[in-house]
């Protein structure tokens, strides 16, 4: 999912109030992007590392919410959004099975519009 | 012990048969039931306790009905078993949002989680009925 969508969930989760925690924990799990464009692996779940996937995600939150509510749950709702939305290894390292509930593209195109409206509208009111 | 397990398999093998007629696949159902707990995240957070408790009941529900689901179906499998408990630990972490003592359990619990995939001997905490069961006695002020 893109930046602005994560955002916009974050956004919406957290009812309105925003601070800079909340966009960091919100964005901070796509920085595996770079592995993903350093070594062209661009298509489903091979492009994550572990940093998108439980083990080290629980990790992360569990650490997180000692450092602030914000960037929990950034970091909770970044997960949950790709999660539902695209295809992974939930237990990877220790686990390869793959999680793909098959969605069709225009469900996630209007799950993604519907994030981006409900956010902008939230900001507006 | 094994009696009261038949007992209750059987008190929800009678809820959840008009469910077992239906299309919907138990990952479907998992999908659901995580998207829900979103809803439940935002009610408990809304200090709307009862539309609360009655939400995470459903996703209670849900969670229940998929794995009735997939053994009524013969659909188990470990990959199915996988979808299940993934959704079940990020699902925690959403309703669980923003007690730190919570989220912490629900991190935990991923590790377990883990352990118990590599060993079915492992018990999962059931944090979520632990929850639900907090929240009920909140709501009628005995804690």
């Amino acid at each position: 999912m893109d930046p602005i969508s994560h955002i916009a969930f974050v956004y919406i989760l957290a009812m309105g109030n925003m601070d800079i925690w909340f966009i960091l924990g919100a964005v901070a799990p796509d920085i595996d992007k770079i592995f993903t464009y350093r070594y062209g692996k661009f298509r489903g779940c091979e492009s994550r590392t572990i940093v998108h996937e439980l083990p080290v995600a629980a990790l992360l939150v569990g650490i997180s919410i000692l450092i602030s509510n914000g960037l929990c749950l950034g970091l909770i709702s970044h997960y949950v959004l790709d999660f539902i939305l695209g295809e992974s290894k939930p237990f990877h390292p220790f686990f390869e099975n793959i999680v793909d509930f098959n969605l069709e593209l225009k469900y996630k195109i209007a799950l993604g519009a519907g994030l981006w409206l409900s956010g902008g509208l939230l900001a507006i009111i | 012990m094994v009696v009261w397990r038949a007992v209750g398999y059987n008190i929800a093998a009678f809820i959840l048969k008009p469910f077992e007629k239906s299309g919907i696949s138990p990952n479907a159902i998992s999908w659901f039931s995580l998207f829900l707990s979103v809803f439940v995240s935002l009610l408990f957070r809304s200090n709307l306790l009862l539309y609360g408790i009655i939400a995470l009941f459903s996703v209670l529900f849900l969670d229940a009905l998929d794995g009735f689901l997939a053994r009524k179906k013969h659909l188990e499998s470990f990959d199915g078993l996988v979808v299940d408990v993934s959704c079940d630990r990020l699902s925690e972490f959403m309703i669980f949002y923003p007690s730190s003592l919570w989220v912490v359990l629900a991190a935990v619990n991923c590790y377990f989680t883990v352990w118990k995939l590599k060993n079915k001997k492992i018990p999962i905490l059931p944090l979520r009925h632990l929850f639900l069961i907090i929240a009920i006695l909140g709501f009628f002020k005995l804690i």
